[in-house]
């Protein structure tokens, strides 16, 4: 009970106390919150060091409302001049809370800072502005920078979804009954998901196209098949090619397990690359026993209208694409990006 | 035959930019391209002007289209942005005249905006 009593005692006695006042002092210079008191009456204000800091002004000089907005930000004065009047407005709640721009007076770089103050009025008449000021310039930039990511998200989404819409369309060439579109529909976009993935992890750079047949691999054919035999250097596709060539790589693989070099359960994919500094060559030979129609066209549909027309405009490409008597043979020869070869 | 006016089309999503071509071509234009990169709808502008153009103005790779609206301005055709990007606020303030389409846009937006297009180049 005594403890109570006395801890009162000690709590009033804390305001002039020299420790307190030390950890208050150090308190607000860790949080950089400046305080300020401002007479309108007078045309007076006191600043504490971090509030002179801000605005740039030496110790000594004479605060009045025409030094605290002189370095206000132009485009802000109007909104500081109207905020400070409703808080000296004796009907109103004589709060206040803004942000605002400030260029320091010493040359500092321009910061974002939040002034929050009470006013007390006697009777009708505001009497003092008593407030802090808080350096927000980091919290500010964080907030730009989060905007302009979500610019790039929805960027992104929207490019996606219309990617969506294309792929919906230009599948309905080809597939002879709603199953079959509906299933080759699934598998592309599956397809896009890992190719999504894959950027995800490499950061959006360059992804190798080892990587990117080997998911497609993994996903059809499964994890442990010695059905792609890969020779020749890697090659490194631009993070702007990934999905194009993603989807072609897919486009490829099934149609050789749906009726090319893998379609008997057997039989393998041989992919060779080069490159010569300048141009790189991609070529996909299926092999297998069984034999198919040499020359025969491959079927037209989506497959084949990306594999030709769609992928040589994305990369500048000469492509060539057959049915041999093992299975799909398809050539690519693209110029290379300066940093494609891995 | 030879009367269909002629449009260019330039995104780097090609997927988009061939089913555009479809669309249009189904509704009685001719295409040129579609092109995915800047150098190569430059030398297409070379070789044969169109009518008018659709163009993405985010290339990839830090690439847009500008040098081409400009090559376009220049020759005084029009042209629309198709542009997955809300708004044209990453647009230079020469083209703030310029009509942008939003991706994905309605088929029937984009024939109107190339019907209106080619109804005044005349």
């Amino acid at each position: 009970m005594h403890d109570t009593s006395d801890g009162a005692d000690r709590g009033d006695a804390h305001a002039d106390d020299p420790d307190t006042r030390r950890r208050v002092t150090a308190a607000l210079d860790a949080s950089r919150i400046g305080v300020f008191e401002f007479e309108p009456q007078t045309n007076k204000a006191f600043w504490d060091d971090r509030v002179r800091q801000l605005w740039g002004i030496p110790d000594g000089e004479d605060i009045t409302y025409e030094t605290v907005i002189a370095q206000v930000h132009p485009d802000d004065h109007a909104l500081h001049d109207g905020e400070t009047e409703k808080a000296l407005d004796p009907n109103g709640s004589g709060e206040m809370d803004m942000e605002y721009r400030v260029i320091p007076r010493n040359g500092d770089p321009m910061r974002w800072v939040r002034a929050r103050a009470t006013c007390t009025f006697d009777g009708q008449v505001p009497v003092r502005l008593l407030g802090t000021v808080e350096d927000i310039t980091e919290r500010h930039m964080f907030e730009q920078r989060n905007k302009v990511l979500m610019n790039e998200l929805q960027h992104r989404v929207k490019n996606t979804l219309a990617t969506v819409i294309s792929i919906i369309k230009l599948s309905a060439d080809g597939p002879k009954s709603m199953d079959e579109y509906i299933d080759a529909l699934e598998a592309r976009l599956l397809s896009m998901s890992r190719a999504h993935s894959v950027l995800t992890q490499s950061d959006w750079s360059a992804v190798d196209i080892r990587d990117l047949l080997r998911k497609e691999f993994d996903a059809f054919v499964g994890p442990d098949s010695q059905a792609l035999k890969y020779s020749g250097p890697g090659l490194l596709i631009p993070a702007q090619h990934v999905q194009i060539i993603s989807m072609a790589v897919h486009e490829l693989l099934t149609n050789a397990m749906k009726h090319g070099g893998l379609s008997a359960g057997e039989g393998h994919v041989e992919i060779k690359t080069r490159h010569d500094g300048e141009m790189a060559s991609f070529i996909w030979q299926e092999r297998c026993t069984s034999t198919f129609a040499p020359n025969s066209k491959p079927s037209g549909g989506f497959g084949s209208f990306l594999l030709g027309q769609i992928l040589s405009a994305a990369l500048g490409a000469e492509v060539a694409h057959e049915i041999t008597s093992q299975g799909a043979l398809f050539r690519l020869e693209f110029p290379l990006a300066s940093e494609i070869a891995a | 035959m030879t009367d269909m006016p002629t449009i260019m089309i330039l995104d780097d999503q090609l997927l988009v930019a061939f089913q555009a071509a479809r669309l249009l071509e189904k509704n009685g234009f001719q295409i040129l391209g579609p092109f995915g990169d800047i150098d190569a709808a430059l030398a297409g502008l070379e070789a044969t002007p169109p009518r008018a153009a659709v163009l993405d103005i985010n290339l990839g790779n830090g690439m847009t289209s500008e040098a081409l609206a400009d090559a376009l301005v220049e020759r005084n055709l029009p042209f629309v942005f198709y542009t997955g990007y809300g708004s044209a606020n990453t647009l230079p303030e020469r083209f703030s005249h310029v009509a942008v389409l939003s991706k994905p846009v309605r088929p029937e937006e984009l024939i109107s905006a190339v019907n209106a297009m080619t109804a005044t180049s005349e």
